[in-house]
């Protein structure tokens, strides 16, 4: 993990981050990032539910706990949505369709690199947004939402599924996620 | 009537064959051999674990926030059920580690799991209906005339709550059942495969199991 240092410090600590946690983000930036952030959360709960389907049994209460905190999270979306008054029915950008196709990748590997693909994604999904914490309104209702105990206690049982010796697909999810928050900025 | 009802009614005679199989008169009764119970037990654990992985799949294949969301409930639901089998397994002395599925175990689950990887959401539903519905019927039939060791898992499928999964799952194929006749042929196959699993829990018993002592 040390050798890929520089690329979570990117993925973890990207100026969309900084711009959160300063309240300096222009007009309708966090918004459109929202809304493919949406699409992503969608496409994630298909391959976590995949890849639940065919997990080892040891594995199994972990990713369905998961799984169906997606489903969750994707009512919360559409909550905020509606009380921020923002469209989701968007099409996804490229970056995140560049994501789908590497999470469609991560579903045709064994069970092992897959759920570090997994474990890759929600951690830097946890410390970025605890490097963005606190933040102004109306970031701080988001920003707690994904940093709570809770979802660290989820990262860390992930942890438990996930080899980091499989370099190539942290990489590749890290590059995925630097890209994601690129494209927030564009 | 919903194409759920229908498919229900058209297969009466299995649904008719199956409250009167020896194996559940002798849960209704409380006649069958608890060897017997053990190793149907053990098998419907196995069972079970590919159901839940079924309903990973809908979920994954889901085509609308409706669906979504009934197929997190069902997988909610089936988690409960697997949790319960533990319970059950632990006071039947099962060692669900070392169950190796049957061969009509094993014929059940590849169908459901062939169904649910590859036919989309409307043939899963019908896969997977049969087993619900029958369970809740064979529930509700022997509800409040059981006899005892056999009752709590009569009261199980007799359980409102459980029915409530059972119309949900009928919804789900109701909305996304599009071929008719393969749903028809899915839905019959999964009826045909439920009564072979009541008739290999009484055709050999200790063939099915793997380490069994007397519950408490």
């Amino acid at each position: 993990m040390c050798s890929q240092g520089e690329a979570w410090r990117r993925a973890t600590r990207h100026p969309f981050l900084e711009g959160v946690r300063r309240g300096t983000l222009r007009k309708g930036t966090f918004e459109a990032w929202l809304a493919q952030d949406n699409l992503f959360v969608g496409d994630l709960l298909w391959f976590q539910a995949r890849l639940l389907a065919r997990a080892p049994r040891y594995a199994q209460r972990v990713l369905a706990e998961g799984a169906l905190a997606l489903v969750d999270e994707l009512a919360w979306f559409d909550e905020q949505a509606t009380q921020l008054a923002l469209d989701l029915e968007v099409e996804r950008l490229p970056a995140t369709r560049a994501y789908l196709t590497l999470l469609e990748r991560l579903d045709a590997e064994p069970f092992e690199p897959a759920s570090t693909g997994l474990w890759t994604l929600e951690r830097v999904y946890l410390e970025a947004w605890s490097f963005a914490a606190p933040a102004p309104p109306p970031y701080d209702v988001f920003v707690e939402h994904w940093t709570t105990p809770k979802f660290r206690a989820y990262v860390d049982e992930l942890a438990a599924l996930a080899d980091p010796s499989h370099v190539n697909i942290v990489a590749a999810v890290l590059a995925a996620e630097v890209a994601f928050w690129e494209a927030a900025l564009a | 009537m919903s194409l759920a009802q229908t498919l229900w009614n058209e297969n009466a005679d299995l649904a008719a064959a199956a409250l009167e199989h020896p194996f559940v008169l002798g849960i209704g009764d409380g006649s069958l051999p608890r060897e017997a119970f053990a190793a149907y037990i053990a098998q419907d654990a196995f069972f079970l674990d590919g159901f839940a992985r079924a309903y990973a799949l809908a979920l994954a294949h889901s085509p609308d926030r409706e669906s979504r969301d009934s197929f997190a409930e069902l997988l909610t639901g089936v988690r409960e059920e697997l949790r319960l089998h533990d319970r059950y397994a632990a006071r039947w002395g099962i060692d669900l580690e070392r169950v190796q599925p049957t061969q009509t175990t094993s014929a059940y689950l590849d169908f459901l799991l062939d169904r649910a990887s590859l036919a989309g959401v409307g043939l899963t539903c019908a896969a997977m209906t049969p087993c619900m519905r029958l369970y809740a019927h064979l529930g509700h039939s022997l509800a409040g005339r059981t006899a005892e060791p056999y009752t709590e898992w009569v009261q199980t499928y007799a359980d409102p709550a459980f029915r409530q999964l059972v119309a949900t799952l009928e919804q789900l194929l109701d909305q996304h059942a599009t071929d008719v006749h393969d749903t028809q042929t899915t839905y019959r196959r999964a009826m045909e495969l439920e009564l072979a699993f009541f008739d290999e829990a009484l055709a050999d018993p200790r063939s099915n199991m793997t380490t069994t002592r007397p519950p408490d």
